[in-house]
């Protein structure tokens, strides 16, 4: 543990990554020039491997035509330096610009489906693309390709108004992939790149916590489309001619390989997995003829023999949030600040005015009605139990007022304002914050980068921010890292914070989903059966912690079957039967009321 | 030639390349009901039957001969995938595992034909009747080799319907496309029932290889994938898991795609059905006959 720790410092820290950029920026001077077009070719390589890797390995969304971004970083570079004689920097950087645009442009509609519709639609975008290629020959050459663009191989290369040999076209590439590099690294350890997880494991449960899904593919399309374009700029001014046919289905699934042998959601994996499909082919000439089966056989057996790629084999992890020298101050101290301010929380917050409510809402599921006509009032610093056998509408409800389902009819409103059928991730920024039935978290992040997802809807730093690692948002980040301390020292994570949560025990996984749905501070919280599944102790700490939430001032809406567990929290039940509300009152009342006993709790000769 | 005639001819080819569109839309049909899987070596596979075929007729095999070869040995590729690519990569929670298996089995394929047969197109001859055959119908030239290839994979699609809705493994199939575990509590060896999907989803990609081979008149190792995603339009167009939709989708998709070959340009025949996939996808992602699933939180 203490040997994987120091050579995770090691790696880590910023003398090791700066020894290794001086140690590839020798190459040129030690290998022949055959090898270090081979780097060149690395470099390039890692860039499309990462660029995939954050379209799928981070945000989820398949690609099986990433290829075609490729080319048109390639084309839009050569043609702008054939064509105007504009120089490397700024036809890189439009072509990297045109390609956001297209990325951007695409993830309309392939923001819109999922799974094989979407890999479907990915592989008929490369054949798009590439069959442009092949017939706007007035600007991209056709079939014959583009020749004579600009080359350091053949010396008619100039950066800058130097003329510029392979050696320096070299540095400059190792340049950009060290600039990329590190942006990549600051972006995916920033909220954004945890919420591309989030949006990877689950859109539905990410948009319970305030993340837009729709806006982290936008933001993955057009990201990973303007790395690929560099690539391809890159990849056109070493070769000095691009054809059709070096962007075809095969140039697609060779980016795929890199991706997922590598290992995808990691840094280094995609590196490694880039460096293999470099080195290894030219190296070994029999690769080279059985090249295209070699590479099929690597999609077929990867999923099965390492499904995590070289990065999963090494037990190399990236981790998701920044690290921060400074230690932070316990957590003891913090939480008696919070106490105070939850006293004052109560006064300022305590009306007559319900902070929820639905009127009349009715669900129907083709047919069947869910819920006929629920109105129900939640006020300030209340716990309403929402009870009732199973079918008679309480998850239902409780998926109504998240925005997961469309009301079919009546109103929901929420500090006065209507927030019927609004997206959910909107009304979960507004302040409403569920767990589900099942522990949503995202498996296989730590518990630490989980509750970190929690806070989400609190930042407020840019991309820029995120990627160039501004202070405004180390800061933000630390603050946030404070606040998972508090929460894990309450809820007794601290010992589980970097372990992943699809590893722990379920009971575990539940707390856990509930500390991230606190860390969202919510104005109101919606628990759907917390307690389901949990140990005696496990219950007490939920219960440590639903009180904590209420202490705030914030009202909770509990579902439950644990009798106890709900009469020991609620101030008030809800008692739901075939979609009607059949009583609402106190326990005691309900404990009485002849049609509760008759729906739900039962009579006591059938027990 | 009058305009009309024209377009007449046109909508006539297209109906007929759309059958073939149609027979692939329900080669992935079949195993979507069963395991919700779309194989994306579908492709290959349709290609990998019309080469084996090939090569057996270049042998001096009749057709009689060779075509069952032909069937046999995709079939037994189908199982194969099913048991490699398929089986062991469902318990995962999301579809990458699946999507890049199969395509993976179906670009291995692609790289074998390049091996064994070259890279370079080959000749396919025409089956039955001569290229040159045709009939003639209000005065329209009707290919009789494109008519024989409509009829065809009209009938097979109605023997399909047949098996599905009056045999006790149509219906076997269906129980487990509804709900696989309870299939299981009745009785039904639901392993068995998505073995054979793959099975016949693998005949349908034969067929469908070795009628559109002869419209096509040369095949090369790479045309499987493209005429794939065509298929995918065809199904998607009419709703995945949609009988109806797949031979209307794949009727539909034909006729576009000739139409804007004979009034635009060949060249943009594909193109087009691309942009279609692209624009259902986005507008209409169940097709015209497909059912709406409802999200379950």
């Amino acid at each position: 543990m203490t040997k994987l720790n120091s050579f995770k410092r090691l790696t880590d820290s910023s003398v090791t990554k700066f020894a290794l950029f001086l140690i590839f920026a020798f190459v040129p001077f030690v290998f022949a020039e055959n090898d270090v077009q081979l780097f060149i070719f690395w470099g390039i390589n890692i860039l499309l491997a990462q660029s995939i890797n954050l379209l799928s390995g981070f945000a989820g969304q398949i690609s099986l035509g990433h290829a075609a971004f490729y080319a048109i970083g390639a084309y839009t570079s050569a043609v702008l330096m054939t064509k105007f004689g504009l120089s490397l920097v700024v036809t890189v950087l439009l072509a990297a610009l045109l390609n956001a645009l297209v990325g951007y442009l695409l993830s309309f509609p392939a923001g819109r489906v999922k799974e094989f519709y979407l890999a479907m639609m990915t592989l008929g975008f490369g054949f798009i693309i590439q069959e442009v290629a092949k017939e706007w020959s007035s600007v991209t050459g056709g079939v014959m390709g583009l020749s004579g663009i600009p080359s350091p191989q053949l010396g008619t290369f100039t950066f800058l108004g130097i003329p510029t040999g392979l050696a320096y076209y070299y540095w400059i590439v190792l340049v950009i992939v060290a600039c990329f590099l590190w942006m990549f690294k600051n972006f995916v350890q920033s909220y954004l790149g945890r919420s591309f997880l989030a949006v990877h494991r689950s859109e539905l449960s990410a948009a319970s916590i305030g993340i837009s899904p729709k806006y982290i593919k936008q933001l993955a399309y057009t990201l990973s489309a303007l790395m690929a374009g560099v690539a391809g700029a890159l990849y056109a001014h070493l070769m000095g001619y691009i054809g059709s046919n070096s962007f075809g289905m095969m140039q697609s699934i060779e980016i795929l390989v890199m991706g997922i042998l590598g290992g995808f959601g990691t840094i280094i994996g995609p590196i490694l997995g880039a460096g293999f499909l470099t080195f290894i082919p030219n190296k070994l000439q029999f690769i080279q003829e059985y090249q295209l089966m070699i590479y099929a056989l690597l999609l077929v057996l990867s999923f099965l023999i390492i499904p995590q790629g070289f990065a999963g084999l090494f037990k190399l992890r990236t981790s998701l949030f920044k690290t921060f020298k400074s230690k932070q101050k316990s957590w003891e101290s913090s939480s008696s600040i919070v106490t105070k301010r939850e006293i004052s929380d109560i006064e300022v917050n305590s009306t007559d005015h319900p902070l929820l409510s639905t009127s009349g809402v009715i669900k129907d599921f083709s047919g069947l009605r869910a819920l006929n006509g629920i109105s129900i009032e939640l006020f300030r610093g209340e716990i309403l139990g929402l009870i009732g056998p199973n079918g008679s509408g309480k998850s239902t409800l409780v998926n109504l007022i998240s925005g997961i389902y469309s009301v079919t009819d009546g109103e929901i409103y929420f500090e006065n304002q209507k927030i019927t059928n609004e997206q959910s991730h909107l009304i979960a920024n507004r302040g409403i914050i569920r767990t589900f039935q099942d522990p949503h978290n995202v498996d296989n992040m730590t518990v630490r980068e989980n509750l970190l997802l929690g806070n989400h809807r609190l930042y407020r730093s840019g991309i820029l921010s995120c990627t160039f690692n501004l202070k405004r948002s180390l800061d933000e980040e630390q603050k946030m890292l404070e606040k998972i301390d508090r929460i894990l020292g309450l809820s007794e994570l601290t010992e589980y914070a970097d372990e992943q949560v699809g590893n722990l025990p379920y009971g575990i996984q539940r707390i856990v989903e509930v500390a991230r749905a606190i860390l969202a501070e919510p104005k109101i919280l919606l628990l759907d059966e917390p307690a389901a599944g949990l140990s005696e102790t496990e219950l007490k700490l939920l219960i440590r912690l639903v009180r904590f939430v209420k202490n705030k001032g914030v009202p909770v809406v509990l579902i439950d079957h644990h009798m106890e567990f709900v009469a020991s929290l609620v101030d008030r039940v809800v008692v739901l039967d075939s979609g009607g509300e059949i009583y609402s009152g106190d326990m005691r009342g309900m404990k009485q009321n002849k049609q509760v006993i008759e729906a739900y709790l039962g009579v006591a000769k059938h027990a | 030639m009058s305009s009309l005639q024209f377009a007449l001819e046109l909508i006539f080819t297209g109906l007929c390349v759309g059958a073939v569109y149609s027979l692939i839309a329900h080669g992935f049909n079949i195993t979507f009901w069963t395991t919700k899987v779309v194989n994306f070596g579908h492709g290959p596979f349709i290609m990998f039957c019309s080469m084996i075929v090939l090569s057996f007729l270049m042998k001096g095999l009749p057709w009689i001969v060779s075509i069952p070869i032909g069937f046999a040995i995709i079939v037994i590729i189908g199982l194969i995938l099913e048991r490699v690519s398929v089986r062991p990569l469902l318990k995962y929670p999301t579809s990458m595992g699946w999507i890049v298996s199969t395509l993976g089995v179906g670009l291995f394929l692609q790289a074998l034909a390049s091996k064994i047969w070259g890279a370079q197109a080959l000749a396919f001859p025409p089956f039955i009747f001569e290229a040159t055959d045709y009939v003639s119908i209000f005065g329209i030239r009707l290919s009789a080799q494109y008519l024989l290839v409509l009829v065809m994979a009209l009938v097979i699609m109605m023997l399909m319907e047949m098996v599905m809705n009056k045999t006790i493994w149509g219906k076997a199939m269906k129980a487990v496309a509804h709900d696989p575990n309870f299939a299981r509590v009745m009785g039904i060896k639901s392993k068995i029932v998505i073995t054979l999907s793959f099975m016949i989803s693998a005949f349908l990609a034969g067929v469908a290889g070795i009628l559109i081979a002869p419209i096509y008149g040369t095949i090369t190792p790479e045309f499987g994938m493209n005429i794939m995603v065509l298929g995918f339009v065809a199904a998607v167009l009419g709703g995945i898991g949609s009988s109806k939709g797949a031979l209307f989708g794949g009727l539909l998709l034909g006729v576009i795609e000739k139409l804007v070959g004979g009034y635009i340009s060949t060249s943009a025949e594909h193109g087009v059905a691309f942009l279609i996939l692209i624009i259902i996808l986005a507008l209409k992602p169940d097709g015209f006959f497909g059912v709406k699933v409802v999200q379950k939180v």
